[in-house]
């Protein structure tokens, strides 16, 4: 069973908040100084489900990111952790996309690696939160798919999953080649072996750029964007505590079932 | 402009309109009104008809009735071409739905068949003064906020973020038409069976991707309190957590526990009550973004990571917590 | 009269003896050529070095019972029944020779009084050793034994082996008395009851139990390498070989050069432990001491010391002996075992787990097994090469590998608990005599902040010049070590190492004792030679340099826990007990397990950061064992102990009258000028 794993490589998503910083001219996050990005939390999850189907049906796992040479790690990571193969996407004219655009010049990667059975990626990244790369790709390659999903089997050739509803879940089957978009329940992912740390240091990760792919600048990046970015900022926070004066705790009771309202969290 | 219309597009949900649905509802009229162009809803299934006139109630000029077995149960492959061809028919220049776990999925694929593009989990949107929408939503984990304009000058398609709109009130005498449509749809799209849903066995919303959650700690005192969280839960809809010290005191099971060595939860609101705030349980839970705590204790370390405090005995405090917030989500 | 003589149809009795006494011999050649084949097969290792440290060890602790006298009744008859088979061998070589070879003597020794009579009183005390066994397996029945057939069978064997023997040299005396029988009163007294029986019985009765001495002796050298009873043999190697490395180390790997090699990184099979391992499982005599000193098994946990060491001896001995032997499997019984992996259907994963590396257990040990390094090496297959890991230390590998320290706190906080205190930075001030090093829960812990923040107040006021790493100090890698991810903590090592050497770093001083053992002995593997004290030897010296002088009257009973990488890993047990009793009005009560003896509060082997899900909780039984002395506070000298038994002491409600303080917060309390002290920041609460 041959699968393609997208990943992303995100900013640390534990900083905790009080270290978030934004750059508001540039539209961008700045990471405190030191902290290392990591693997999208979902895409680590979509990792451990590829392994898994692998041991149990065999194949080849690749990996796939788009990104500056930062990503290597990430693709490294992923080797570590038992994956096969890795290729970096990356090409001035890939930078400011979104996620249809980043999901185009993947899914043009994935069509160039040649025949797949499988499409795994997290359910969405942890820094956009947009959840949009599984649709985009099923609907750029054409293949059925769902997300997000929390269980997956093999039977004869045909997928059988469990996309997460609200309460539950609901049972789909479909043919295969498929993409699927993995949610956090389906699996904890394994910690990287020795030898596997040892095999992603000699890993050869080649570089795609747009051109390899047959795609042209105004098909990614910036300029292929669906969605533009207007403004991005930190919604300015009380750090201090504020505490609710009463007469009485029931009183305080009340008044922190208004506030709650007040600010729209109830 | 008076081109165009907004339409809704209702979530999945045989017999009973969903709440969310008319969350949705009250958005749309909202920027319908604003733009002055008709609201019209799109209902997709099969035992949804007496579901139309409800919606008329609360603000559709037009509901779509798109009747049919085959777009029961819900699967992206029947729901996804059938809605592509609705709005393309419709003229539809804004669409809206909520971003449940099953709005997420179709919402993202129809914006896709139809060449344009989506802003997901809006926590706003609004009309730009040219006219165009203004989507507004968390990122980063709620650590930041972005906005967005979709590109071009086709469909504006958005998802909202569920539980966080008011649902659509009714309307003095609003009238509006139901339109029945065929649903069209080529066997060959279909290549996926999907199943009914099945209902997981623990009730309530899952601890890690809850929005709202209420968290009990060793100020609780005993079992016999615990009730008092279970209860506050239950009237803002929140998932029920623990620290460590009631797991370890035997109150509640081990999965509940938050913290370092236990669930990792980032709601937008995170009530915790008889908790200190040991350094372990704040690991847990510094990806909330509004923490209210509930304790005894004023020098708490809870409270210097806190936004909201109430000092004072949870025994005393809840009790009236709860009945005012039952009022609040009641209405 | 001689037993020997005469024929048995056509062969003579002593031919056939000595058939039968080179058969046992061969037999038992046989077998223990085997048992030393199998530890040939373990990995090999250096422990040939320092004979006569060595050899001192093996005098003190088998001659002397060193560690088996700290059970007086158990160590008292385990001594008779030793010497007694030292004293008693040498008869058995006259009895054989006697036997072997007609008119043989034992040369001097054989008229010698003292000689004749050790035998007679040995055989008794024996004796005397075996009724103690025998009421202690059958009456007071302690729960660290076993109670199996083997000991039974053994205990009877021996008290056959004195009573055949008693009784041929009664019955040799009454029928054929010497002079020098003076020298056995109680051969004599039993002489004296066969007194009425006739000659040729008597002469019957001494050939008889001259004979069944004779076979049960041959018999016990058959079945020694089949049971227990090996450690007779092995016990004295086993402890002449033991460990002479500082007891914080752990086997250092070379990682590069065993992946080069396609070598394992932990051990996953028998033979990959090493002979000296393997030596430990023929040496256990199932004496359970190890166990009646673990914190994981007296909490109800599924290790036990004991266990492993004889599983893992089961899995060599049954399961894999034929493999390592060369034949093929299933040869030796005839029956077929499917293969069991040695972790995890031998040793369970979470036996592994369980362990909180306190070395109890090995110091406990009257023969020196090791439990703790294998425990580690097979943690290290589980980590590194099986990744089978529970997801909290996939947590803590995560955390430490992003933030430098367990819970992912920011690097760039690691010096917000100094500010405004004063203290330089080792760039701002390069040539201080001492590193502080903080640590990571000093540096990030709320409670521990309280700490650092005492010791730095102490050494500032006996002007001492120090500074810390601040941001540049990174975790030093204890837990994840011994947890048993070799490769981060050998990550961590070198750039720490690094760090220091490019600053010079010669003295350092640190609150917390696992950065004190890993700095001070770990290191070193890695080109770090620094003098690490643990702060209370520090302070102690302050206070006898009269830099700091206790004024402040803490009129307190206190009891202090030691904690175990300090403790026992150092020997390190004075100096924070002089610190505490410096303070006035400090009385100080121990508990029962102090000392060499304290019980760990269950935060060793990386389990500070992980659940304990069965049995009781660790520190709950610490906590216990310190209120049943009623003190009025507990002191630590550690972070994490003082975590642990903060978090117990809240959970079981005594945490208003309990209070528990770093040795370093109380001494801060006691030296401080009255102008100084702010109830705010003092971290021990009154």
């Amino acid at each position: 069973m041959d699968i393609v794993v997208c990943i992303k490589q995100v900013p640390d998503p534990e900083i905790p908040p009080s270290q978030f910083k934004v750059d508001e001219a540039a539209k961008r996050v700045v990471p405190p100084p030191g902290v290392q990005p990591v693997i999208s939390t979902f895409d680590l999850h979509a990792i451990e489900a590829a392994l898994q189907l692998k041991e149990r049906h065999g194949g080849k796992i690749t990996v796939l990111s788009l990104g500056p040479a930062s990503v290597r790690d990430a693709l490294k990571r992923a080797i570590a952790m038992g994956c096969d193969a890795a290729v970096q996407l990356d090409d001035p004219a890939f930078e400011g996309g979104d996620s249809f655009a980043t999901a185009v010049a993947l899914a043009a990667a994935i069509r160039k690696l040649g025949a797949f059975d499988l499409v795994l990626t997290g359910r969405q990244a942890s820094d956009w939160d947009s959840g949009q790369v599984p649709s985009a790709l099923a609907e750029l390659l054409g293949i059925p798919g769902a997300v997000p999903v929390q269980k997956i089997e093999l039977r004869d050739g045909t997928l059988y999953v469990e996309r997460v509803t609200e309460d539950g879940y609901q049972p789909i089957e479909m043919p295969l080649p498929a993409v699927l978009g993995i949610s956090n329940e389906i699996n904890q992912p394994r910690y990287p072996t020795l030898k596997g740390i040892m095999a992603a240091g000699k890993a050869q990760i080649p570089v795609w750029s747009a051109a390899d792919l047959g795609l042209t600048p105004d098909q990614v990046g910036e300029r292929g964007r669906r969605v533009i970015l207007t403004r991005l900022y930190v919604p300015v926070r009380e750090s201090r505590c504020e505490f609710i004066e009463a007469e009485t705790p029931q009183e305080a009771g009340e008044k922190l079932a208004l506030r709650l309202r007040e600010a729209r969290l109830i | 402009m008076a081109d165009g219309s907004v339409l809704v597009i209702a979530e999945p949900s045989e017999g009973q309109l969903a709440p969310v649905t008319l969350e949705v509802l009250g958005v749309g009229r909202r920027l319908a009104t604003t733009l002055g162009v008709p609201l019209a809803v799109a209902l997709l299934g099969q035992e949804v008809e007496r579901q139309a006139e409800e919606l008329i109630a609360r603000g559709a000029d037009r509901v779509y009735l798109l009747v049919d077995p085959r777009l029961v149960p819900y699967q992206a492959d029947t729901w996804v071409p059938v809605l592509a061809d609705l709005v393309r028919d419709s003229g539809a220049t804004i669409v809206l739905l909520s971003h449940t776990q099953t709005g997420r999925e179709y919402g993202t694929r129809l914006a896709f068949r139809l060449g344009t593009g989506i802003v997901t989990d809006c926590s706003d949107v609004q009309i730009d003064t040219d006219g165009r929408l203004l989507a507004i939503k968390p990122v980063y984990g709620g650590n930041a906020v972005a906005e967005y304009k979709l590109a071009g000058d086709g469909v504006q398609v958005a998802s909202l973020r569920p539980k966080l709109f008011d649902p659509a009130p009714r309307l003095a005498e609003h009238q509006g038409e139901v339109v029945r449509r065929e649903v069209q749809l080529a066997p060959e799209a279909v290549r996926t069976r999907a199943g009914a849903r099945v209902r997981a066995a623990v009730a309530g919303p899952d601890l890690e991707n809850a929005q709202r959650v209420v968290a009990g700690g060793r100020g609780v005192g005993g079992p016999e309190n615990w009730h008092l969280i279970e209860e506050l839960a239950e009237a803002i809809g929140a998932a029920v957590g623990a620290s460590r010290a009631a797991v370890d005191a035997g109150w509640v099971p081990g999965p509940l526990q938050i913290g370092l060595t236990g669930a990792k939860i980032s709601p937008q609101l995170y009530i915790a009550v008889g908790i200190s705030g040991a350094v372990q349980h704040l690991a847990g839970c510094t990806g909330a973004r509004t923490i209210v705590a509930i304790n005894r204790d004023p020098e708490a370390n809870i409270f210097r990571h806190a936004h909201l405090g109430v000092v004072g005995n949870l025994k005393e405090v809840l009790p009236a917590l709860i009945r005012k917030c039952r009022e609040l989500t009641a209405q | 009269m001689h037993p020997t003589s005469g024929t048995i149809g056509p062969l003579p009795v002593v031919l056939v003896f000595w058939i039968l006494t080179l058969g046992a011999v061969a037999l038992f050649a046989r077998s223990a050529w085997r048992l030393v084949r199998l530890l040939r097969a373990g990995v090999a290792e250096p422990r040939f070095d320092r004979p006569l440290d060595r050899l001192g060890a093996v005098v003190v602790h088998v001659l002397g019972h060193g560690r088996l006298l700290t059970q007086p009744y158990s160590g008292l008859l385990h001594l008779f029944i030793f010497w007694g088979f030292l004293i008693l061998t040498i008869g058995t070589i006259e009895h054989f020779g006697h036997g072997l070879f007609p008119g043989f003597t034992l040369p001097l020794l054989h008229r010698w009084p003292p000689y004749r009579f050790s035998q007679d009183l040995f055989n008794v005390l024996v004796l005397i050793a075996v009724g103690m066994a025998i009421y202690q397996r059958t009456v007071t029945r302690p729960a660290r034994l076993t109670l199996n057939a083997d000991g039974f069978v053994i205990l009877g064997l021996i008290a056959a082996l004195m009573i055949t023997n008693l009784v041929a040299s009664g019955a040799r005396i009454a029928a054929q008395p010497e002079p020098g029988d003076a020298a056995l009163p109680i051969s004599s007294a039993l002489a004296a009851l066969f007194a009425g029986l006739p000659l040729a019985a008597q002469e019957a009765l001494y050939r008889v139990a001259w004979w069944s001495h004779v076979l049960i002796v041959l018999g016990f050298l058959v079945y020694i390498p089949h049971s227990k009873h090996l450690h007779i043999i092995t016990a004295a190697p086993n402890v002449y070989f033991r460990s002479l490395e500082p007891k914080g180390q752990l086997r250092p790997i070379d990682i590069e050069k065993a992946l080069e090699n396609d070598l394992p990184v932990g051990v996953s099979k028998i033979e990959q432990l090493s002979w000296k391992d393997l030596l430990d499982l023929y040496s256990c005599t199932e004496c359970g001491r190890c166990q009646a000193e673990c914190p994981a098994s007296l909490s109800g946990k599924e290790l036990s010391p004991k266990f492993l060491i004889l599983d893992l001896k089961d899995h060599l001995l049954r399961d894999e002996a034929a493999r390592l032997l060369g034949a093929p499997r299933g040869d030796t019984d005839g029956s077929p075992a499917p293969p069991r992996r040695m972790v995890g259907d031998v040793i369970h994963d979470q036996v592994l787990w369980d362990c909180v590396t306190c070395r109890a257990c090995m110091d406990a040990c009257p023969v020196f097994i090791e439990h703790v390094p294998k425990i580690v090496d097979m943690r290290r297959h589980l980590v590194m090469e099986a990744s089978r890991i529970p997801l909290e230390f996939q947590k803590l590998f995560d955390n430490v590998e992003a933030s430098g320290n367990p819970w992912r706190f920011p690097r760039a906080a690691r010096a917000d608990w100094a500010q405004g205190l004063g203290i330089p930075t080792l760039a701002e001030r390069p040539d201080a005599e001492y590193l502080f090093w903080v640590g990571c829960a000093g540096a990030y812990d709320e409670r521990n902040v309280k700490v650092s923040v005492a010791l730095a107040r102490l050494l500032q006021r006996a002007g001492v010049s120090f500074a810390i790493l601040g941001t540049e100090e990174s975790c030093t890698g204890d837990p994840v070590r011994r947890v048993g991810n070799e490769y981060l903590f050998q990550l961590q090592a070198q750039q720490n190492v690094e760090t220091l050497t490019r600053y010079g770093v010669k003295k350092i001083v640190t609150a917390c004792p696992h950065c004190f053992n890993t700095l001070g002995t770990e290191y070193r593997a890695f080109g770090g030679h620094f003098t690490v004290l643990h702060h209370t030897q520090l302070l102690e010296q302050l206070i006898a340099a009269g830099r700091l002088r206790p004024q402040e009257r803490l009129a307190e009973t206190l009891t202090y826990h030691d904690p175990c990488y300090l403790g026992r890993y150092h020997g390190l047990y004075d100096a924070p007990r002089r610190v505490l009793q410096a303070i006035p009005g400090v009385a100080l009560t121990e508990m029962e397990r102090h000392r060499e003896r304290g019980f760990c509060c269950g935060a060793g082997g990386g389990h500070a950061f992980c659940e304990e899900r069965t049995g009781r909780r660790i520190n709950h039984l610490r906590v216990e064992q310190a209120l049943a002395v009623r003190p009025q506070r507990v002191a630590t000298a550690c972070p994490y102990c003082l975590m642990m038994f903060e978090d117990a002491t809240r959970a079981k409600d005594v945490y208003e009258t309990l209070p528990v303080a770093d040795i370093a917060e109380l001494l801060d309390r006691a030296t401080r000028p009255a102008a100084e002290a702010s109830p705010h920041t003092d971290g021990a609460r009154s």
